[in-house]
């Protein structure tokens, strides 16, 4: 029996004139890993929360839900409490108590086990994801991919037989993400636990997903075996979700589909795929005499004051802690995207706040335009010469309407309400966010949010813009219309700086790359030299093409390459 | 035996009343000074030296003060010093305030071991005996604060970096101040509608919560709760009957004190020094323990 | 430490400042160093006696320290009845303070009895205000009446009869039938 069924799920929200889900039927069985994948606003979110009862949103609700062949409504209250976990995106507000023990013990507390009883589990659970040493911790001191194991353990502690997550790894690191999905496979395999998670990175998820089902605009477009998906490209070649589709899919999906083959899923898949079908007589794109200029190495020495730079940076954030940045140099050029990439640690932050002046190196200096960061003063250093977007863009708004948000920043400056008005409208309008100017800003979708606080940010016309993780759990949609935005103002003059762990965004929106390693800043370079030379920390589609091709390290490179060994093949 | 923090919170609490109770209630100049000398013997076992001696000074501090106030305001007592204004400063006027000194200094190394001993773990543990619903809102309460002050840190530095506080006057600061509370404030709201619907998942409307609890009460738990609880009753026994009366005016009393007064004596020089005798006790156990690896 | 510095600069600033501001120190010798007049024929004089006979009456009340026959005179009296020459301006407390002095017996006061300011007597010669229960206190008569008012503002006449009393029970067990407020 299928341990969850919907039928012909249809549901709207309130005051809202569009359904947020239309006729979704789904049979999903026990042991499943099932993957949910959609745009913002197909309603992968809305879907999963009507699995369970106790979370599911109000609104106007048709059709069925069953677990276990009993209809949702029906279910005892203990039974829909802890048959059905769930994980939701957001490591940080899930917690509720202030020491990890307790977190765990919660929801068993709500389920009335003994003393005894909740001990076991604890350390059962424990034991089993390796955390004990947690245990006594409290929770402000957990790192994000500890708490989402956290949220993990204390939903897992209540022993359900269906487990659903919401985006769980979108606001994690890719280590810690990487880890827990993992983890969600080990449990899948080992338990037969049921899992069904909505994802954005499908790259590592669709590999060990049994089946994938495909959202967009509140229908399921597809529900298959994810080596499938590419036959439903056929059908719209152009989606827009196919760019969140993991590389190996992006690049032989259609050919698999044509031959009827299971389209490679993997980078390994991916690898074998490439050396069966395409030749690689043409190695590498030769680069005609326009594009050569973006190389920056080739930059007829001008001496060009660099737009921002780091002068032997040391920073350490107490006087007896570790030493954050070390002797580290950094030079970046006006009107290019620079991207800073690295492991763990505050590092790449702790960059950027100095880059902005926001805190101070002991020792060594930052400086704009030629000019210390010590001495600019906040007027003209906030706004006029450099703007930067917080990781989390919610803390940029203090008004109740974006409208209102943003002119308010012109107001404040001194400039007339007309005038005012003027510059927030033709700001918005290039964002596309003119439709979205009543919204409280905290109803904006994460993307919206980003590109309303993207907006807010370049109101007074900076110079230097610094954009701290910018794509943290974003679509494909969004991370291509980001670059298409950055691309704009660099085109302008505007300077860029981006600080990401987002490699694949960075290969293709980036002009040149650095890597932040033990408190220091690699030699800047551009993708495809930063990434051809490395063999792990790199794109998927680097991965791929290696040994094969040279130098191709974006979906599209290895595209043109694969279309110029075919039309070898044909001459 | 254990280490003082490692017993149950119970008998921690008991243990800390009592000896609060004592110090601040007898005063008698050998009572205070068994106290004191808990007090901070237990300070210094437990905590860094110098952290520890920093704070002598303060209490040295303290106790000048005091000391040095009380003759100013107190001219009973059969030995003149000399005369201030018109009035006596007698010697057993300046006792009176070096005992008060000590036992105002008792009370604070009191307090500075009980905030380390005593965490916010075991007090939302008692509780959570007497309402686990209780327990969960300032177990919350405590989880929010960091978080709190942090996001309102990112706040104010977003705020900043896109040029907000920039170009204002100072009352223009002030009101965009104010805009970062109450953005703060919604976004409290949001984040505890988050929570919320988390706690619902996890069941939290279902009746018939139980509580989790850390602590074990165990048989040394026990041991130790009896020798503190007997401590009291002798005690208070003494004090009820006026055994442990000391007075220092108008003469100071130099009497042999009673057999009932000596026995209570012992008993809170021994409840006074049992937190710095387990702590000592481990750490002798735990050299010797090292040696033999 | 900054802190600790600070204020003990500011302590000694204090003491300081009290020292120059007014703060009379004398020696033991210096205070009781205190020289009457002798009474002469013509000059006006009044009598003051101290008297503790209700403590007496009511040891068991009494605060334990003083149950010795050190503290407390046998016969109640603290200072006989004795004749002082009154001075100009001289008010009870004054008469107080210069037998007491002069006699060497303890004595502990509210306020400044001088410039105006109010002195109230808390004890005399150990025995203090509560030292006998909650109602017990010093109470002074002129001529057997009790003027109600505090002892630095009456000012005696010539030949008046001053007596400290002390009471077990705010003035009743004195012959005080003021009802208070």
């Amino acid at each position: 029996m299928a341990i969850l069924q919907t039928k012909n799920l249809t549901f709207r929200y309130p005051e809202e004139k569009e359904n947020a889900l239309s006729g979704v039927t789904l049979t999903v069985e026990p042991g499943e890993f099932v993957v949910i994948a959609g745009a913002s606003g197909s309603g992968k979110t809305t879907l999963l929360r009507l699995l369970k009862r106790e979370i599911a949103p109000y609104g106007k609700k048709t059709g069925d839900v069953l677990f276990d062949g009993i209809p949702q409504e029906e279910m005892e209250e203990r039974d829909s409490v802890s048959g059905i976990g769930f994980v939701f995106q957001n490591p940080e507000s899930q917690i509720v108590a202030d020491r990890v023990m307790h977190e765990l013990a919660f929801g068993m507390e709500s389920l009335g086990l003994s003393n005894g009883e909740m001990g076991r589990r604890i350390a059962e659970i424990t034991g089993y994801f390796g955390i004990g040493d947690l245990v006594r911790r409290e929770v402000h001191d957990l790192s994000g991919g500890e708490k989402q194991m956290l949220n993990l353990a204390s939903v897992l502690v209540m022993r359900p037989k269906l487990l659903l997550l919401d985006e769980p790894t979108a606001q994690l690191d890719p280590i810690a993400a990487s880890n827990f999905l993992s983890t969600l496979k080990k449990l899948n395999l080992e338990t037969g636990i049921t899992v069904i998670l909505t994802e954005h990175r499908l790259e590592e998820a669709l590999p060990i997903a049994d089946r994938l089902v495909l959202m967009d605009q509140g229908h399921a477009v597809f529900d298959g075996r994810p080596e499938e998906a590419a036959r439903f490209f056929e059908t719209a070649p152009d989606h827009p979700m196919k760019d969140g589709l993991p590389t190996a899919m992006r690049l032989f999906g259609n050919d698999a589909a044509m031959e009827g083959l299971p389209c490679p899923l993997s980078v390994r898949d991916g690898r074998a795929f490439l050396r069966e079908r395409y030749g690689n007589e043409v190695r590498s794109l030769v680069k005609d005499a326009g594009e050569e200029e973006k190389t920056p190495e080739k930059t007829a020495g001008k001496e060009e004051t660099a737009a921002v730079e780091l002068d032997r940076v040391w920073f350490r954030y107490e006087k007896e802690s570790r030493d954050v940045l070390r002797e580290a140099s950094l030079k970046i050029r006006k009107g290019e995207h620079f991207a800073i990439l690295g492991g763990n640690g505050e590092g790449k932050s702790t960059a950027l706040r100095i880059i902005s002046g926001l805190v101070k190196p002991y020792r060594g200096s930052a400086r704009l335009f030629g000019r210390k960061t010590t001495e600019l003063k906040g007027p003209e250093l906030y706004g006029k010469i450099l703007a930067m977007l917080p990781q989390d863009p919610k803390t940029v708004f203090l008004k109740k309407t974006l409208k209102d948000d943003l002119t308010d920043v012109l107001l404040k400056n001194g400039e007339s309400k007309e005038k005012a008005g003027e510059k927030v409208r033709s700001v918005a309008e290039e964002l596309g966010l003119a439709s979205l100017f009543d919204r409280h800003p905290y109803d904006l979708s994460g993307g919206e949010q980003e590109k309303a606080a993207l907006a807010k940010a370049l109101l007074k016309d900076p110079e230097i813009l610094l954009l701290d993780e910018p794509t943290k759990g974003l679509d494909a949609a969004f991370k291509k219309e980001l670059s298409g935005m950055i691309r704009k103002l660099t085109s302008n003059g505007v300077t860029v700086v981006t600080v990401t762990h987002d490699v694949e965004f960075a290969a293709v929106s980036a002009d040149r790359l650095t890597f932040l390693f033990d408190g220091g800043f690699r030699e800047g370079a551009a993708p495809e030299t930063f990434f051809s030379e490395n063999v792990f920390y790199t794109t998927a589609a680097s991965r791929i093409s290696r040994d094969h091709y040279d130098r191709a390290v974006t979906v599209e490179s290895v595209e043109r390459l694969m279309e110029l060994n075919e039309r070898k093949r044909a001459e | 035996m254990r280490r003082f923090d490692e017993y149950h919170p119970a008998v921690l609490l008991a243990y800390y009343v009592s000896v609060l109770l004592f110090s601040m209630f007898t005063v008698h100049p050998l009572v205070i000074l068994f106290s004191f000398t808990g007090a901070v013997s237990y300070l210094f076992a437990i905590d860094r030296k110098r952290r520890v001696l920093k704070d002598l000074w303060f209490y040295l501090f303290l106790f000048l003060l005091i000391a040095a106030a009380n003759p100013l305001v107190s001219h009973n007592g059969v030995t003149p010093l000399f005369f201030l204004n018109g009035q006596a400063v007698t010697l057993e006027s300046l006792l009176y305030g070096v005992v008060l000194a000590f036992m105002l200094s008792a009370v604070l190394a009191w307090f500075g071991s009980f905030n380390r001993v005593v965490t916010s773990e075991k007090i939302l543990f008692l509780l959570g005996k007497v309402s686990p619903k209780l327990s969960i809102v300032l177990s919350s309460a405590l989880r929010f604060l960091p978080l709190l002050r942090r996001k309102a840190g990112e706040i104010r530095s977003a705020g900043k970096a896109v040029g907000l506080y920039a170009s204002e006057s100072w009352w223009g600061r002030v009101r965009s101040g104010l805009s970062a509370v109450s953005a703060l404030v919604t976004w409290s709201l949001e984040q505890a509608v988050e929570t919320g619907v988390s706690m619902k998942a996890r069941g939290f409307r279902l009746k018939g919560r139980t509580h989790f609890s850390a602590f074990r009460f165990s048989g040394k738990d026990l041991a130790v709760l009896i020798f503190i609880l007997a401590a009291d009753a002798i005690v208070f026994t003494a004090l009820g009957t006026g055994s442990l009366q000391f007075a220092f005016y108008p003469r100071i009393a130099l009497e042999a004190p009673g057999v009932l007064a000596v026995i209570s004596l012992a008993a809170l020089l021994l409840l006074f020094l049992l937190p710095a005798v387990l702590e000592i006790g481990e750490n002798i156990k735990w050299r010797y323990y090292r040696r033999k690896i | 430490m900054k802190k600790n510095i600070l204020f003990l600069v500011i302590l000694i600033a204090v003491v300081i400042a009290a020292l120059v501001f007014g703060v009379r120190i004398q020696s033991v010798e210096d205070y009781y160093l205190e020289h009457l007049e002798d009474v002469q024929p013509d000059s006006r004089t009044v009598t003051m006696s101290i008297r503790c006979d209700t403590a007496l009456e009511n040891r068991e009340k009494l605060d334990p320290a003083l149950q010795t026959e050190k503290f407390l005179p046998k016969d109640g009296i603290v200072l006989k009845t004795t004749e002082y020459v009154l001075r100009e301006g001289d008010s009870v407390f004054s008469l107080l303070e210069r037998a007491a002095k002069h006699e060497k017996i303890q004595f502990e006061f509210k306020g400044t009895g001088k410039n105006g300011g109010t002195a109230y007597v808390e004890g005399i010669s150990y025995l203090y205000e509560f030292s006998c229960g909650p109602l017990s206190g010093w109470m002074y008569r002129v001529n057997g009446k009790f003027p109600g008012v505090g002892c630095s503002e009456y000012f005696p006449e010539d030949g008046d009869v001053i007596e400290w009393v002390y009471s077990c029970d705010l003035g009743h067990d004195v012959g005080d039938d003021w009802q208070g407020e």
